[in-house]
C-alpha cells in the first residue's frame, strides 16, 4: 500500500455500479496471492493429469505377463529368415495357445513390421510387449557329409532361457537334436521341427515355475486362472509322469542288485537309462557306444515318450569318468579299439545313404578310412598295435559277409574275401601282421543229372559240405593277393563262431560245435594244435583273457568264466535279466559285460543295457 | 371458384403453401441428404451373412469406379449442405436434381470402367435405380401442386407425366427380358401355384411389380381430377410408395430369418431409396412451383451464378468421370530377345514358387502362427531376386516391389494385376520373352474377404500386331512354362484390362495334333465322340480331311484363328451391346452367363472371317458344340452362330433341332472359304447391328 488507497481484500464486495471502481490494486500483491491460491491446484491438476496419463501409458504399454514372445537364435532369429528359429516359434505358439498363454504369432505382417530392425529378442520382447520372452542360442552346426549326391548333417546342443520384463535371462534347460537330409534347408527344417517339442518342454515348465505366474494361477483374478488352469493341469501330469519313470529306473536299479544270487561282487558302471553297448576295454577304461534317451512329456499326445539322443563312443574310465570321442546319427555295429585304446575303429551309417569306416585316433581326431553307399561294414576289429583294421564287410544289406582288412594309415586294402565266396565265421588279429579267421567255402553246385531209381533212399548220396577252416592271412608286405595259409581243418560235424586271440595272440578260443558237446576250442598258435573242452554246456560269444589262459561266455543268458588250465568253470552271474558279451579287462582281473533289462515305463517296446563288471576267479 | 378456393387463392395463403412446400424440401434435404450422404457406410451387400462394405473393396476399383461409388454420398452431403446455406429453394432444387443426375451419370460410367478393369463395379453402386423411381417423384410432386389453383395445369402435367414415366419401367427391356411381359407371366402363373405360401411370396411380387403402374395410374386419374383439398397424406403415400411396400419385404425377411445379417442391410437400402425419393420428389415439386412464380417473384428462380455453378460443377464431375472411364489403350509393341535358361527358370519355376509360398502363408497366418512360412516366402523371394539379376538387372525392381507389397495380406486383387502388369512392362521394355498371368480369387470366409493369387508364367514366341479399324491391338503367341496350369483348357485368352491377347501354343498344338488324327480315321471325324454314319457328321469329316490333304497341317490354321478370335475379344470389350438374338435364347440365365455367351459368340463368329484360317475348320469347331445340345456355354454360343449363319430357327420346344443344325451345317458346307467369311461378315454385323471390324496385320 504505497499510497493509503483501500485495496479489494478478502470479505470485500466490488461496487455495484457499471463504471470502474477506483481502487489502487497493489499488483505484486495480487500476484502472489493468486499465486497462493492457485498453485495448489495447478499442481494438484498436474498430478491429477500425470497420474491419469502415466496409468493410460502405463496401460497402453504395459507388458501382458501372459503375452510370450519365443525368440530362438538359431543362426538368426524367425524374423531374421531363420527356419529352425521360425519353426520352434510356430509350434511353441500353437501349444502355447491352447494352454491359455498369448504367444505371439511369428508370421503376423504386423508383428514383422515391428520386428524390421530388431536384433535382440529383448528389443523384439519391448516392441511387442510381451511379458516373457523364450531365448536360447541354438545355431546349428552344419556338417556336409562324403556322400555322392551331397548329405547335410544338421546339429544343435544348447540352453533355453526365459527371461520376464526387467529380468535376466534365467537357464530352463537344455535341448539338443540332430538332422540329416540332401539339401541344407531341408535338415534345417527336420531340425527345427525336431527342436519345437524339447523346447516347449522346457519353457512350459519354466513359465509354470516362474513367480510372475505363480502369482496369477494362486492370485484372485479368476480370469487369469482360468486362462491358466489347462497350463497347470499339463504341467501337473507332465512332471507326475517323468517323477514316476525315474522312481522306476531307481527301483529296477535296486531290484536287479537285489536279485543277483550269483554271489560275486558286481560293479555297475553305468546305469539303466539308455542302452551302452560295451564294444572294448583297454587301460583307457570301457570303450561304450551309448544311445541315450530321455524322457519327455508328449504335448501331442500327452503322455511320456522318449527322445533318441545322437549315438556316441565314449571311454568310461575305471574311476567313472566319461569322455566322448564321437557323436554321431547312427554307429552302426559294435565299435572296435586296439588293445591300448587307441585308435578307435567304428563305422558311421550316415542317415542310410552311406556307411564309413572310420579311425579315431588318440587326439579324438576323426578320419573316414572309406565311405560307401551300397557296402554294410561291421564288427572292426584292430591289430595289437592299432596299424590294420578287418571288418566284415556285407556287398549290400542282406548280402552275405566277407571280409575286408586295411591298412589304418594308408587305408589300402590289404586282404578281402567276397561275401558270396563262403560263410564267414568269426576274425581275430593273433598279431599285427597274421589275421586269423574262420570260413567254409561253398558248396560247388550239384550237376544236374537225371534223377536216379534209388533216388528216395539216396540222402546218404548228398555231397560233403567243404569243411571249416580256421586260416591265417598273413598281412605284412605290399599286395593284396595274399594267400590263406590252414590252420586247422575241423572234421565233419565240427563247427566254430566266435573266435578270440588270447595272450596276445599265443592261442584262440574259439566257440564249438561238435557231437562230442564239447563246446569250447582252443588253437595253440605255435603248435598249430586245436584242443576241445567240455565246459558243461553251450557257449556264446567266447572271448580269451588277455594276460592268463582263462575265457569267459555268454550261456543262457549268464556270463561265465572258465579256466583252461584247471578246468574250472565258474558261474559269474545268476539273475533273471540277460547279461551278455563278455570282455575280459587287460589285465584278465574282471570280466564286463552288458546287462539287459526292460524299461518299466515302455516294456516290450525299449530295453535297457549297462555295463556291469565282475571279478575273475 | 368457390369460396374456399377464393380463401386459398389469396397472397397470404400462397405464401403459406410456398412456405410449406420450401420447409418440405429443406426438412427432406436435410434428413435424406444426411442418409444418402452416410449411405457409404452401409453394407451393399450380404454374403454368407457377412455384409460387405465399399471401403473393403475400394483397393479393387478404378478411379473413375470409386468415384461412381461415392457418388451417392457426395451427392448426399451437397444436399444436405445446401439446404443449410441455399436461401433459394429453386436454388435447392436445383441442386438437388443436379446432384442426383450426376449420380446416375457418374455410376453408369464408372461401371463402364470397372467393367475393363480387374473387379466389376458392384451392382448396388452401378445400377441406380433412377428410371424406377421417377414416377413416384413425380407423382407425389404432382399431388401436391395439382390441388393449387396457381400451380393445378403444372401439377397436371406432372400427374400425367408420372404416368408416362411407368412406360419404361415395365417396356424397356431388362437382362433380355421385357419387365411388362414377366409380370404377365407371373401373374398368370399364381393361379397355378398349389402351395398358400408360393401363392403370398409370388402375390407379394407381383404387387411390387404392379406398384408402379398403381402409382401412375392414380397419377392418370388425379390429373383427370385433380384433389380440390391439400392432399396430406396422398401425395406421401404416392412419393413414398416403394419404400413402403419394401417394408413388407424387410419384415418378411425378419421373420424368416429371425433377424440375421442381411436385415441392416435391407433396412438401410429402404431407408436410402426413401431419402432419394423423397428429396427428388419435393425438389421437383419446389421447382416446378418456383417455374411457375418466376413472373411474380423476382429471387423465385436461382441466381444465375448459382444455376451456373451448378451446372459447371456437374459438367466438371461429369468430364473428369468421363476421362477417368477411359477404356485402356490396347496394342503393345515387344521386340523378343532369345529366352534363356536362367529366364526359364526366373519365370517358370522360381517366381511360381515364391507365389505358392506366399499362398501357403497367407492361408496359415490367418489360423496360426506362421514364421516358418513366413521365412519360406522370404528363402523363395531372395532366391528370385538372385536369379532375376542374372536374367536382366532391371526386373529386381519390379520382383522387389512385388514382393514387398505381397506382405500386405490383404493387397488388393487389382494392386495385384498392377504389380504384375509393372513385371510385364519391364520384361517388354527389356525385350524378355516372357509373359506372367496373375488371376486374383475371392472369397467370403470366417476371416473375413480372402484373396487368392496366382500366377502363371508363359514364354511368348511371337507377337502378332495389327489393326483393328486402325486401331493397333496386339496376340501375344505364348507356351507354357513350369507346372500346367490347371483348369485351363483354352487355345488363347484375353483379359479387357491388358493391351494384348494370348495364344496358348502348347493348348493348340496338342488339339491340332488330335485333330488330324480324327480326319485320319476312316471315316474322318471332325469332333471326339461324333458318331459315324450321319450325313452331316460325315462331311464335316470328310471337309477336315480335305482341308488337312491341301493344308498339310491344322496348326497355323487354328493359330490365326486363335488369334482372330482373341482380337476380337479385345476389341469387343466389357461392353458389347448384348445381341438380341443372345437375349432371346438366354433370357432365364444370369447377366453373366448372357454376357459370356454373348462374347464368345461375337468371337466365334469374327474367326470365321479370318483371311489367314479356314472358315471350314471353324465351322466344324462349331458344329461339335452345337452337336452335342447341351446347356454349356458353348452350346449356346455356338447353336446362336448357326442360327445366325443360315438364318434360321434350330430351336423345337425349346430343344435342339438336329435336322436343321444338319441341314444348316451341309449347307454352309458347301459355301466356299470366301463366301463362308463374307457369310460370318454379315451374320456379325446382324447380331450386332454395325459393322465388323476389319483387322490387318502391321
Amino acid at each position: 500500500m504505497s499510497d493509503g488507497k483501500k485495496a479489494l481484500g478478502d470479505g470485500e464486495e466490488a461496487p455495484q455500479t457499471l463504471a470502474a471502481p477506483e481502487v489502487d490494486v497493489d499488483d505484486e500483491q495480487l500476484l502472489s496471492r493468486s499465486k497462493t491460491k492457485l498453485w495448489p491446484i495447478l499442481v494438484g491438476l498436474g498430478v491429477v493429469v500425470a497420474g491419469v496419463g502415466g496409468y493410460v501409458a502405463y496401460q497402453a504399454t504395459r507388458p501382458d505377463p501372459m503375452k510370450v514372445l519365443v525368440a530362438i537364435d538359431a543362426d538368426g532369429f524367425w524374423w531374421q529368415g531363420s527356419t529352425p528359429s521360425a519353426l520352434v516359434s510356430d509350434k511353441l505358439a500353437e501349444r502355447l495357445k491352447k494352454l491359455g498363454f498369448e504367444a505371439i504369432d511369428g508370421g503376423d505382417p504386423a508383428v514383422v513390421e515391428k520386428l524390421a530392425n530388431v536384433t535382440t529378442a529383448e528389443e523384439a520382447r519391448q516392441k511387442l510387449r510381451a511379458g516373457f520372452v523364450i531365448t536360447g542360442d541354438l545355431t546349428p552346426k552344419v556338417e556336409k557329409l562324403p556322400v555322392d549326391d551331397g548329405l547335410i548333417e544338421a546339429r544343435v546342443d544348447g540352453e533355453i532361457r526365459l527371461a520376464f520384463v526387467g529380468e535376466a535371462p534365467k537357464d530352463i534347460g537344455n535341448v539338443r537334436t540332430w538332422s540329416g537330409a540332401r539339401k541344407e534347408d531341408k535338415a534345417l527344417e527336420l531340425l527345427g521341427e525336431s527342436l519345437g517339442d524339447q523346447v516347449f518342454d522346457r519353457a512350459i515348465r519354466g513359465l509354470l515355475g516362474h513367480e510372475q505366474i505363480q502369482r496369477l494361477v494362486h492370485g484372485d483374478d479368476a480370469i487369469a486362472r482360468g486362462n491358466l488352469t489347462s497350463a497347470k493341469a499339463y504341467v501337473d501330469m507332465r512332471d507326475k509322469q517323468l517323477e514316476h519313470a525315474k522312481e522306476q529306473l531307481e527301483q529296477l536299479a535296486t531290484e536287479r542288485k537285489k536279485g543277483e544270487a550269483g554271489g560275486h561282487d558286481q560293479k555297475y558302471h553305468t546305469v539303466f537309462e539308455g542302452e551302452d553297448l560295451l564294444a572294448g576295454v583297454s587301460p583307457e577304461g570301457m570303450l561304450i557306444k551309448r544311445s541315450a534317451t530321455r524322457y519327455f512329456f508328449n504335448p501331442e499326445q500327452n503322455m511320456l515318450g522318449y527322445f533318441r539322443d545322437l549315438h556316441s563312443l565314449l571311454w568310461k574310465g575305471f574311476d567313472g569318468k566319461e569322455r566322448e570321442i564321437a557323436q554321431g546319427y547312427n554307429f552302426y555295429s559294435y565299435p572296435g579299439a586296439a588293445p591300448s585304446g587307441s585308435p578307435v575303429a567304428l563305422i558311421e551309417d550316415l542317415f542310410g545313404d552311406a556307411k564309413t569306416i572310420t579311425i579315431i585316433d588318440k587326439q579324438g581326431a576323426p578320419r573316414r578310412l572309406r565311405v560307401d553307399g551300397n557296402h554294410r561294414y561291421q564288427a572292426p576289429k584292430l591289430s595289437p598295435n592299432g596299424t590294420r583294421l578287418a571288418v566284415f564287410d556285407l556287398a549290400c544289406m542282406r548280402c552275405p559277409a566277407g571280409l575286408l582288412v586295411l591298412d589304418v594309415k594308408s587305408g589300402e586294402e590289404l586282404y578281402a574275401v567276397k561275401g558270396d565266396a563262403g560263410d564267414m565265421g568269426s576274425f581275430a588279429f593273433i598279431d599285427d601282421d597274421h589275421l586269423a579267421y574262420v570260413y567254409r567255402e561253398k558248396a560247388p553246385p550239384v550237376p544236374e543229372t537225371a534223377p536216379a531209381d534209388d533216388e528216395e533212399e539216396g540222402e546218404g548220396d548228398e555231397p560233403a559240405a567243404p569243411p571249416v577252416r580256421l586260416l591265417q592271412v598273413v598281412l605284412a608286405g605290399g599286395g593284396k593277393n595274399r594267400t590263406p595259409e590252414l590252420l586247422y581243418e575241423a572234421p565233419r560235424g565240427e563247427v566254430f563262431d566266435a573266435v578270440s586271440a588270447g595272450q596276445g595272440g599265443k592261442w584262440l578260443a574259439l566257440g564249438r560245435g561238435a557231437e562230442d558237446g564239447k563246446q569250447l576250442a582252443v588253437f595253440d598258435v605255435q603248435s598249430r594244435a586245436m584242443t576241445a573242452y567240455d565246459v558243461q554246456g553251450g557257449t556264446y560269444m567266447v572271448a580269451a583273457s588277455p594276460a592268463g589262459r582263462a575265457v569267459a561266455f555268454e550261456r543262457y543268458g549268464e556270463i561265465f568264466h572258465y579256466s583252461i588250465d584247471n578246468g574250472a568253470l565258474t558261474r559269474l552271474t545268476d539273475n533273471q535279466a540277460r547279461d551278455r558279451y563278455p570282455i575280459f579287462s587287460q589285465d584278465g582281473a574282471r570280466v564286463f559285460y552288458e546287462s539287459l533289462a526292460e524299461d518299466p515305463s515302455f516294456p516290450k517296446q525299449r530295453v535297457l543295457t549297462a555295463i556291469v563288471s565282475v571279478q575273475s576267479p | 371458384m368457390s369460396t374456399e378456393e377464393a380463401a386459398l387463392d389469396t397472397s397470404e395463403a400462397k405464401e403459406l403453401y410456398r412456405g410449406l412446400r420450401e420447409a418440405r424440401l429443406r426438412r427432406r434435404c436435410q434428413w435424406g441428404g444426411l442418409v444418402l450422404g452416410l449411405s457409404f457406410l452401409a453394407p451393399y451387400e450380404v454374403i454368407l451373412g457377412v455384409p460387405q462394405f465399399l471401403w473393403q473393396t475400394l483397393g479393387e476399383l478404378p478411379p473413375a469406379a470409386i468415384l461412381a461409388a461415392f457418388s451417392l454420398s457426395v451427392a448426399g452431403f451437397a444436399i444436405f449442405a445446401g439446404s443449410r446455406w441455399a436461401e433459394r429453394s429453386s436454388s435447392l432444387a436445383l441442386l438437388v436434381l443436379a446432384s442426383l443426375a450426376s449420380v446416375l451419370l457418374v455410376s453408369a460410367w464408372g461401371a463402364e470402367a470397372a467393367a475393363w478393369d480387374a473387379v466389376p463395379l458392384p451392382a448396388g453402386f452401378a445400377e441406380r435405380p433412377g428410371v424406377l423411381l421417377l414416377p413416384y417423384a413425380l407423382a407425389g410432386a404432382g399431388a401436391d401442386l395439382a390441388f393449387r389453383s396457381e400451380s393445378r395445369l403444372a401439377g397436371r402435367r406432372l400427374l400425367a407425366l408420372s404416368a408416362v414415366a411407368t412406360l419404361p419401367v415395365y417396356l424397356w427391356p431388362d437382362h433380355g427380358v421385357l419387365p411388362a411381359r414377366a409380370l404377365v407371366e407371373l401373374l398368370v402363373s399364381i393361379p397355378e401355384l398349389d402351395s398358400y405360401r408360393f401363392v403370398l411370396g409370388y402375390g407379394l411380387i407381383a404387387a411390387l411389380g404392379l406398384l408402379t403402374l398403381f402409382v401412375g395410374l392414380v397419377g392418370v386419374l388425379l390429373a383427370v381430377r385433380p384433389p380440390r383439398e391439400e392432399p396430406k397424406l396422398l401425395a406421401p403415400v404416392l412419393t413414398f410408395a416403394l419404400p413402403g411396400f419394401l417394408c413388407f419385404f424387410v419384415a418378411r425377411s425378419v421373420l424368416l430369418t429371425l433377424a440375421g445379417g442381411s436385415i441392416v442391410s435391407e433396412v438401410v437400402g429402404v431407408v436410402i431409396l426413401a431419402a432419394a425419393v423423397g428429396v427428388v420428389s419435393a425438389a421437383i415439386e419446389c421447382g416446378v412451383a418456383a417455374f411457375l412464380e418466376r413472373k411474380s417473384r423476382s429471387d423465385a428462380l436461382p441466381s444465375r451464378a448459382f444455376a451456373g455453378g451448378t451446372v459447371g460443377a456437374v459438367i466438371l464431375v461429369g468430364g473428369a468421370q468421363l476421362a477417368l472411364s477411359r477404356p485402356p489403350e490396347k496394342g503393345v509393341e515387344w521386340t523378343l530377345k532369345a529366352s534363356s535358361p536362367a529366364g526359364d527358370e526366373l519365370f517358370g519355376t522360381l517366381l511360381p514358387d515364391w507365389n505358392r509360398s506366399r499362398g501357403r502363408w497367407d492361408q496359415g497366418v490367418r489360423e496360426k502362427s506362421s514364421a516358418a512360412q513366413l521365412v519360406e516366402v522370404q528363402r523363395a523371394g531372395r532366391v528370385l531376386l538372385r536369379q532375376s539379376q542374372s536374367v536382366d538387372g532391371e526386373l529386381e525392381a519390379p520382383l522387389g516391389l512385388l514382393m514387398q507389397e505381397a506382405k500386405d495380406l490383404d493387397l488388393a486383387g487389382r494392386r495385384w494385376y498392377r504389380l504384375v502388369h509393372h513385371l510385364n512392362e519391364t520384361s517388354r521394355q527389356r525385350g524378355l520373352p516372357y509373359y506372367v498371368d496373375p488371376t486374383v480369387l475371392m472369397a467370403q470366409t470366417e476371416h473375413g474377404i480372402v484373396r487368392l493369387f496366382n500366377l502363371d508364367a508363359y514364354r511368348i514366341e511371337h507377337v502378332t500386331r495389327v489393326t483393328v479399324d486402325g486401331e493397333p491391338f496386339s496376340a501375344l503367341r505364348v507356351r507354357s512354362l513350369g507346372k500346367k496350369r490347371t483348369s485351363h483348357n483354352l487355345l488363347g485368352f484375353s483379359r479387357d484390362l491388358q493391351p494384348f491377347a494370348l495364344v496358348a501354343m502348347d493348348e493348340i498344338e496338342p488339339f491340332a495334333k488330335e485333330l488330324a488324327e480324327l480326319t485320319e480315321e476312316s471315316p474322318p471325324r471332325c469332333f471326339e465322340d461324333a458318331p459315324t454314319g450321319d450325313p452331316a457328321l460325315d462331311e464335316c469329316g470328310m471337309t477336315l480331311a480335305r482341308l488337312l490333304a491341301k493344308k498339310g497341317s491344322f496348326l497355323p490354321l487354328l493359330i490365326a484363328m486363335t488369334e482372330r478370335h482373341e482380337l476380337q475379344h479385345q476389341a469387343d470389350g466389357p461392353l458389347l451391346p448384348i445381341a438380341t438374338a443372345v437375349r432371346e435364347r438366354m433370357h432365364s440365365y444370369s447377366e453373366e452367363a448372357q454376357v459370356t455367351v454373348n462374347r464368345e459368340l461375337s468371337a466365334y463368329v469374327a474367326e470365321l472371317t479370318s483371311t489367314d484360317g479356314e472358315p471350314a475348320l471353324g465351322l466344324a469347331h462349331l458344329f461339335g458344340f452345337a452337336w452335342s445340345g447341351g446347356r454349356s456355354e458353348l452350346a449356346h454360343v455356338s447353336t446362336v452362330a448357326f442360327e445366325a449363319l443360315s438364318e434360321r430357327s434350330l430351336m423345337k420346344d425349346d430343344e435342339l433341332d438336329r435336322d436343321g443344325l444338319r441341314k444348316a451345317y451341309l449347307e454352309l458346307s458347301k459355301l466356299g472359304a470366301d463366301e463362308l467369311r463374307a457369310r460370318a461378315t454379315d451374320a456379325w454385323q446382324r447380331l450386332y447391328g454395325r459393322t465388323l471390324e476389319r483387322v490387318e496385320r502391321m
